[in-house]
């Protein structure tokens, strides 16, 4: 029995050796956790890197996406034949709805003044297809492009888009900085 | 041959045969309107603020205190049945399963591996607190603030015990699983832990179809089997049963008070409560013995022998790799060996990256690949061998304990207990002594 | 349960065989499930069919054959013109270079600014867009003029000079200005005139081209209306032609043609972006034939730009690749 007893305690003063180098070391990383104090990290699409084959739409844990389509204004054309908008006008130049690209019909489209035209999202339309961002990225100034809406992101540790595109083009950024602006056009 | 030299990829950096081609090009400014139009702004909402990570750590900090009071002072089991209903609903439904401790053992791997990763400090802590908690109060965690434990706790309605070498054999995969994750989050490929986490569909009330299927089998199995998750797949689940295992409080079996009934291992769906070697079992000394000896040789080989393998597969698991595939795929079309692009390569190609520079990426890559599954066959070598030798060890219980690394503190054993006198489990001061199974030293 | 009472751990050889078979079986499946997973799903190129039809051209629509591809060893070509012994200039890369008539390459100039553009005067002097200016250089690469920007948000996409003034296209501004060989603006073409109906030049990204026709009016691109018009120099618009659409005839887009070049006898050749395609018009517009279809260029193709030879050959800058494409027509004889 006084065997057994030397052999508890023993084993008792391992653990107890075992939790307090465990304690240390958990504080060491805490301690150096807090004071570099790393920022958290969300997803986000590289609109250079986009190649808009629609997996955005689909990918996306949530239903809807989380990707929608954003529109910059300030690089727009304000086309009259939007191509983010229109399909392919055989013949001429027809703007009526059944030419429409988007299959949600989330672009509205509004007469500024002659011969401007402005689109805008509805992003409650929305899915993040790229239809829009394929036709506008092709034809003309890449004004239309996808990003994840950040109030709308589960912040999923893996993002399951990141795993199905093809190109490596949602990545992470920091939190403070979360959107990534197209501030250069395509030709 | 899907096979290429480091050489020749240092030749091809030196005469970059593709030009590189810019695609910006100085915008064209928007039209001079004269209606006195002006540009609508971008609408571009900001992130969850920061402030409630800390919500989050605290919430988390809380339910791992009051778990452990519950089980230690309380005595309580419903107690901890609302928390881990709590937890389900917040950390589950709420915040949609992520961020999870079990997760962001993937970040620390990536963090550890990768210098342009940093950890957020919020990641780290989910990860530090519950292990912490464990080192003194055992497992906590598993018992109530993990959403994925507390779903397959609640549906639980009569545990059936596995076959001894089901058991046996099921509860390694969660060290091979912990062995692959690490490697796949540290070489930057994906979070495996994260891919294929079975119930965080459910949070979410969607996700992707192989993996809700495993998830509603799995949650069918839990019904009658104790948290199979949990036992047989939780990476994080090892790292907790290490750091149990040394806890300071925990479940022990009073041997004064025991009278070895054995309703507390019956009430137990974990099969944590290991009950008294019956004699009848034991093998002749020598038999044991020469036996031990021959696993304990075999060990070293086995790790051996599983690292070669792991060096030899590390080629084939690096092709999982995004930057790696591509990287294959470029080469092939840059020699003319394959003529149409796929989506990525067509990507790559028009991104105008040199591919010296895609190759220079790769190969780090492959090289991280070829430490970390050498690494990762020498841990599976290790992790079955090691399982051996402890089956082959014999070791006499005269009393009934409860094993603190395989305990997920669920207080179902309390009330099992017939040696309760007249004191009854739900008062919440501390009892020590008339019940058989105590928390307590 | 008596099967757990009589436990587990201790039990007899042939079970502990099993599990020891067991757990090398569970391994090896956990470790064949890691590293076969597929981490991605099967390609979707639904989006791409939308123009497949258009990015093949029917045979007897094709009235040229490509019998030159001289590469430029130029990162990012801007703008290309024929030089008078029948070589070739080309800017980009804040480089001046010099093809001879074989394509191979002769010279290279460094230059102080980013090129956009680049003509050759009838008198041998070579007018480049620098950006926002215009610098005039010797054929042996001396600048010999640098004219001031006249705007704030200029770039210029195209130079034409005739034997008194020179036009050039500033498509950051949205005008063509004319100004003479002192770089002094005479007058500017482009603007909006409500009074005759004319709404101005719509360049929704930035291309516009210009030429001087041989009566000596001015030819201006107006991409936003998908057609070339033509206007006074003194900047009254005259006529236009050119109507939108996808088909071979039109212009395909929101906005094209982005450049365009008179052949010797007066037709018109125009190259168009989104389905890249360089076709010949008429010198009253008509659709005759198509130079070069789309599935000449690679995909996501940008940035192409044209010369008209005097033997009637057609110089195609393709950007992507790097590369100037001679085509003659299909009966014509090798240049």
């Amino acid at each position: 029995m006084a065997d057994k007893g030397g052999l508890k305690s023993r084993r008792e003063f391992l653990a107890e050796g075992a939790r307090t180098a465990g304690l240390i070391a958990a504080s060491m990383a805490a301690g150096s956790l807090v004071t570099r104090r790393a920022e958290a990290t969300v997803w986000q699409i590289d609109p250079l890197k986009c190649i808009q084959c629609g997996r955005c739409a689909t990918a996306c844990v949530l239903t809807p996406s989380a990707v929608k389509c954003l529109h910059a204004h300030v690089s727009c054309g304000y086309c009259r034949l939007c191509f983010g908008l229109f399909r392919d006008q055989r013949s001429g130049n027809e703007t009526t709805a059944e030419n429409n690209r988007c299959p949600t019909d989330a672009i509205r489209r509004a007469f500024v003044e002659d011969p401007y035209f402005e689109m805008t999202i509805d992003e409650d339309l929305c899915i993040g297809c790229a239809r829009c961002v394929k036709g506008c990225n092709a034809f003309g100034n890449g004004s239309l492009f996808l990003q994840i809406r950040q109030d709308l992101c589960a912040r999923c540790n893996q993002c399951a888009i990141a795993l199905a595109c093809p190109v490596g083009a949602v990545e992470r950024v920091p939190v403070s900085q979360p959107y990534r602006m197209k501030t250069e056009v395509r030709r | 041959m899907r096979r290429y030299s480091e050489a020749i990829w240092i030749l091809v950096g030196m005469f970059p045969v593709v030009p590189a081609w810019a695609q910006e090009q100085q915008r064209q400014p928007p039209p001079e309107f004269r209606s006195g139009y002006a540009l609508p702004p971008l609408n571009a909402p900001m992130p969850r603020a920061e402030v409630f990570t800390v919500v989050d750590l605290l919430v988390l900090l809380a339910v791992l205190s009051l778990t452990a009071w519950f089980l230690l002072g309380a005595r309580s089991r419903a107690g901890v049945r609302v928390l881990a209903v709590f937890s389900l609903l917040y950390f589950g439904f709420y915040r949609l399963g992520c961020v999870c401790s079990i997760g962001a053992v993937q970040n620390v791997a990536l963090a550890l591996v990768e210098p342009g990763y940093v950890l957020p400090w919020s990641v780290g802590l989910f990860f530090l607190l519950p292990l912490v908690f464990a080192l003194f109060f055992g497992r906590v965690f598993c018992a109530a603030a993990c959403p994925l434990g507390a779903l397959q706790d609640l549906v639980l309605i009569r545990s059936r015990r596995l076959p001894a070498f089901l058991e046996q054999g099921l509860s390694l995969i969660p060290y091979l699983y912990l062995g692959a994750g690490l490697l796949m989050a540290a070489t930057g490929t994906s979070f495996l832990f994260c891919q294929y986490d079975p119930f965080v569909g459910f949070f979410r009330f969607g996700g992707p179809a192989t993996v809700m299927a495993f998830g509603a089998a799995l949650l069918l199995l839990s019904t009658v089997v104790g948290r199979p998750f949990c036992r047989f797949l939780c990476p994080y689940g090892v790292l907790l049963r290490a750091c149990s295992g040394v806890a300071r409080w925990r479940v022990r079996i009073a041997p004064s008070a025991c009278v070895q009934c054995h309703l507390c291992a019956d009430a137990c769906p974990f099969g944590a409560i290991r009950p008294v070697t019956p004699n009848a079992d034991l093998e002749p000394r020598p038999v044991g013995r020469r036996r031990l000896a021959v696993l304990i040789l075999l060990l070293p080989l086995l790790v051996i022998g599983f690292s070669a393998l792991g060096h030899l597969a590390s080629p084939a698991l690096a092709r999982q790799n995004r930057v790696i595939a591509l990287a294959e795929r470029v080469w092939l079309e840059e020699q003319g060996q394959l003529w149409q692009t796929t989506e990525a390569s067509e990507g790559f190609w028009n991104s105008g990256r040199p591919p010296a520079e895609l190759y220079r990426e790769a190969l780090a890559v492959r090289r991280r690949f070829g430490i970390g599954a050498t690494l990762l066959g020498g841990w599976f070598g290790l992790v079955v061998g090691g399982r051996l030798i402890l089956l082959a060890m014999r070791r006499r219980r005269t009393e009934y304990e409860a094993d603190p690394g395989a305990c997920l503190s669920c207080a179902r054993c309390y009330a099992a207990c017939p040696v309760r006198g007249e004191v009854s489990i739900s008062l919440p001061h501390r009892v020590t002594g008339e019940t058989g199974v105590t928390w307590s030293r | 349960m008596s099967e757990g009472k009589n436990a587990v751990i201790h039990g007899e050889p042939r079970r502990r065989f099993l599990s020891s078979a067991f757990l090398s079986l569970s391994s090896v499946v956990t470790g064949a499930l890691a590293g076969c997973t597929p981490n991605r799903p099967a390609p979707n190129a639904a989006l791409d069919t939308e123009y497949e039809s258009l990015r093949r051209v029917p045979p007897e629509r094709i009235g040229y054959r490509q019998v030159a591809q001289w590469f430029l060893r130029l990162q990012e070509p801007r703008g290309i013109a024929l030089a008078p012994d029948g070589g070739l200039y080309a800017v980009g890369d804040r480089l001046l270079v010099r093809l001879a008539p074989d394509g191979s390459l002769r010279e290279s100039y460094s230059l102080d600014a980013e090129p956009t553009c680049v003509t050759c005067a009838p008198d041998g002097l070579l007018y480049l867009g620098l950006t926002d200016r215009v610098g005039v250089y010797t054929p042996q690469g001396h600048r010999v003029a640098l004219w001031d920007p006249h705007a704030e948000r200029s770039l210029l996409t195209a130079i034409a000079v005739g034997d008194r003034e020179v036009y050039v296209a500033d498509a950051g501004s949205r005008v063509v200005l004319r100004c003479d060989l002192e770089g002094r603006v005479r007058s500017r073409i482009g603007a909006r005139d409500d009074t005759r109906g004319y709404s101005g030049l719509i360049l929704p990204s930035p291309h516009l081209d210009v030429v001087i026709a041989p009566d000596g009016q001015v030819l201006v691109s107006n991409p936003g209306q998908h057609r070339i018009e033509t206007h006074t120099p003194e900047g009254r618009f005259v006529s236009a032609w050119g109507r939108p659409g996808s088909s071979l005839d039109a212009f395909c887009g929101c906005c094209n043609p982005t450049d365009f070049a008179l052949l010797p006898d007066g037709r018109f050749v125009t190259c168009e972006k989104g389905i890249p395609r360089v076709k010949v018009y008429s010198a009253q517009g008509v659709f005759e034939s198509v130079v070069a279809p789309p599935e000449v260029f690679p995909s996501h193709t940008l940035g192409l730009d044209l010369a008209a030879g005097r033997d009637g050959s057609i110089s195609v800058l393709d950007a992507k690749s790097a590369c100037v494409r001679v085509f003659i027509p299909a009966g014509g004889r090798a240049a």
